[in-house]
């Protein structure tokens, strides 16, 4: 698998599965950021998310921390060859997070330039992370035709899921996603085409409103995946095969993670099941209340 | 400036507000946890409101030290790349660790706290801040660690020019790191309750609430003296082990030039200081202490900075193996002096509580006001002598500083550098103009005002 061989295939599976899971839940979460500014209850927009998208920005973390231990190499060749993207990829995270934690406790006028801030940074994160996975595939230039499509179109497929994400929770967005789901699916075409892969098409998905979620999601989730599947084992220039930590370490990385990731999954899904019918908007509070007098 | 030397002044800068503002956090949802559990278990509502109202402050601390901690998890490849490659694999299992048992718990918990209150059952809802507690704890551990390895290597094999993990027992249990999660968990412990104490000290001073912060403030200068008396401890038994695991440190930190049998302890000193071998012109000692120190005797031989100097050159070849000397001796002496300090201040506070006198008397609430700063300058002289007493080595003995940097431009690293300094100041000043107005609204009450679902209910 991956042109690797035992437990490092396992790793790099495992960190393509972890960034899956950052791009595809913490994708929509980007994508409702994207939209703050769209609707007038801002606050509900926010809080629509505001039990689970701090916990998706740690997978993000996990994938991370879990290359250097995994794979040092490769972990130190990205960061440092892409230093400026990234720079600006960690200055957006840091913004965004501040801003989402902030906003609600600061005057108006701050508050719009903090949403701004988030709307800003939410599409500067979504298009670097697209931008780096392009890189990944063939190293070289990181300002290139594939990279920037590839980032355009991670940011656009957010934007679709987070709409679509705003329509379930909060019952807007509905419109927000039909308008771009077109660009968006074109340029997840072209992007497909530069990383040679077709499953980003699968934000067509998205023109289904029950499916959007989950099409927008996977088309955002599939693409670490298949950069890593095209490209393993030499990623970005770096030999996965000689790059990888040693079995000892893999070893007792794999114990912990078997111990403790079907737990914090679980309690992950408990997150989201639990305030699935959060309410969010006026509206929603008042037909509760309508609810429980009945 | 080098590249080299703005990575450095990157690191250490973040790194040191990252970690004031996480020793905060440890603190604070530990006094949190125990307000909540004061009212879980007695049902008077003052501890209800208690919990609220730092609770508040809480949240606002901890989204800073998650915002700080993001740049972390990034800057070892951004800047240290020939680092990361040496250190990965022995860093791999504790940042898993890290990264799964703490990082995520936090998160989730912290979430299902916040919005899970009236909604999860009492007992959940407690659960998830202790839970919570104990994965900042968890993360502090992995943490020191990985740091505790770059100041004592053990447990490891060279392989093909990186060190690789053989004995991980030896790595995540050994004395180095039982006694630095010791000093670092008490320090946190013991900021939380200056922190704690201070903005009830605050409140009190403006005579609202009297009982609930009165109450507060009691035991947090219990927990507080508690704290500061056992990092103390610990932090003794840290210097002595560092004597024998790192001498050049020691000796740095004691201003200690010349080979001396007995050895005193420095108290203060003036001039001198410097990387060359001048030593201060007014050095106050105490006779044989430093001695005494080392190994219990009062006639033991102390190794001097020029000796250490000299038979590191003859181990490692020639260079500058001397720490930066005054910035590690006034270091150790902010540490120390601002830990004495606080545990006066505790002290005294026991002592006016225990007579009832705590709320009432108006220079101890000044004086705790005042104190709120003083954990921050302790912490930052604390990391300040570990992590530069160790240069020029970043993994002892290992791996020098100056190789384990990124080939990266230095306009790179000036320009990130400058852009990091500048957000971070947008969000501390706008953390610390929320947590103001924050805590000065006063305690919330216990129960939540009736909302519009209420309203139409008795409307309808």
């Amino acid at each position: 698998m991956f042109g690797l061989e035992g437990l490092p295939a396992l790793w790099l599976l495992l960190l393509g599965v972890v960034w899956a899971l950052y791009l595809g839940l913490g994708g929509a979460d980007l994508g409702v950021s994207m939209l703050t500014r769209r609707f007038e209850d801002r606050t509900a927009v926010l809080r629509s998310n505001g039990a689970t998208w701090a916990t998706n920005d740690v997978w993000l973390v996990i994938a991370v921390a879990a290359t250097l231990g995994a794979f040092p190499g490769w972990y130190a060749a990205w960061l440092s060859e892409l230093y400026v993207l990234v720079v600006v990829i960690v200055l957006a995270l840091i913004v965004r997070h501040a801003g989402i934690e902030l906003i609600g406790h600061v005057s108006a006028r701050a508050g719009e330039w903090w949403s701004r801030a988030i709307v800003v940074s939410a599409w500067a994160t979504a298009i670097g992370w697209g931008m780096v996975w392009a890189w990944m595939l063939r190293g070289g230039s990181v300002l290139s035709a594939q990279t920037v499509l590839a980032g355009v179109a991670l940011a656009l497929a957010c934007r679709v899921a987070g709409a679509a994400y705003l329509e379930r929770r909060v019952g807007v967005g509905a419109e927000a996603r039909r308008r771009t789901v077109p660009l968006a699916l074109v340029f997840a075409v072209l992007a497909g085409i530069a990383l040679e892969s077709p499953w980003t098409g699968l934000v067509v998905l998205a023109f289904v409103p029950r499916l959007a979620l989950w099409g927008a999601g996977l088309a955002a989730a599939i693409v670490p995946l298949a950069v890593l599947a095209a490209a393993s084992p030499r990623v970005a220039g770096v030999d996965l095969r000689v790059e990888a930590s040693g079995d000892y370490t893999l070893t007792l990385m794999t114990v912990i993670a078997a111990l403790v990731l079907p737990l914090i999954l679980a309690a992950h899904a408990f997150a989201y099941s639990r305030f699935k019918r959060e309410p969010g908007s006026l509206v929603e509070l008042m037909r509760r209340g309508m609810e429980q007098l009945r | 400036m080098t590249s080299l030397d703005l990575a450095r002044w990157q690191f250490g800068l973040t790194t040191l507000l990252h970690f004031a503002i996480v020793g905060v956090s440890i603190g604070l949802v530990f006094f949190v946890a125990l307000m909540q559990t004061r009212y879980h278990r007695t049902g008077d509502e003052r501890w209800l409101r208690l919990t609220k109202y730092y609770g508040r402050a809480m949240i606002v601390v901890f989204a800073v030290g998650v915002v700080t901690g993001l740049l972390q998890t990034f800057q070892f490849g951004l800047n240290w790349a020939g680092f990361s490659r040496y250190v990965g694999d022995i860093f791999g299992a504790p940042l898993a660790l890290e990264g799964l048992a703490a990082f995520f718990v936090e998160s989730v918990f912290l979430g299902l706290w916040i919005f899970g209150a009236g909604k999860l059952r009492p007992r959940i809802h407690l659960a998830c801040i202790w839970i919570v507690s104990a994965a900042t704890m968890i993360s502090a551990y992995s943490i020191l660690v990985a740091n505790s390895w770059m100041q004592h290597p053990v447990g490891y094999e060279i392989v093909d020019g990186r060190a690789q993990l053989t004995d991980v027992v030896a790595v995540m249990f050994n004395a180095t790191i039982g006694l630095t999660v010791a000093h670092v968990l008490f320090t946190s412990l013991m900021t939380g309750a200056v922190i704690v104490l201070g903005i009830a000290c605050v409140q009190l001073k403006r005579g609202v609430e009297v009982s609930a912060f009165g109450a507060v403030a009691r035991m947090a200068t219990v927990i507080g003296l508690v704290a500061a008396l056992a990092a103390a401890g610990a932090g003794h038994f840290q210097g002595v082990l560092a004597l024998e695991q790192q001498p050049m440190k020691m000796a740095a930190a004691e201003a200690h030039y010349e080979t001396e049998a007995p050895a005193g302890l420095s108290l203060f000193a003036l001039g001198g200081l410097s990387t060359e071998s001048v030593p201060p012109f007014l050095n106050v000692k105490v006779p044989a202490a430093l001695s005494f120190l080392n190994n219990f005797s009062l006639s033991s031989e102390v190794r001097g900075i020029e000796q250490l100097q000299r038979e590191a050159e003859a181990r490692y070849g020639p260079g500058d193996y001397t720490p930066f000397v005054a910035l590690m001796y006034w270091s150790f002496r902010v540490m120390v002096g601002g830990g004495v300090l606080l545990i006066a201040l505790f002290a005294v506070g026991c002592r006016l509580a225990a007579t009832g006198r705590l709320e009432r008397s108006r220079w101890f609430l000044r004086a705790a006001m005042c104190a709120m700063a003083i954990p921050f300058a302790a912490q930052a002289g604390g990391w300040l002598l570990r992590e530069g007493g160790r240069q020029p080595w970043v993994v002892d003995g290992l791996l020098r500083t100056d190789v384990a940097s990124s080939d990266v431009s230095v306009w790179a690293v000036a320009g990130s550098l400058g852009a990091f300094l500048a957000v971070y100041a947008v969000v501390f000043w706008t953390a610390a103009r929320v947590l103001r107005s924050e805590l000065s609204h006063g305690l919330p009450a216990a129960r939540p005002a009736p909302r519009a679902t209420a309203d139409l209910a008795l409307g309808y």
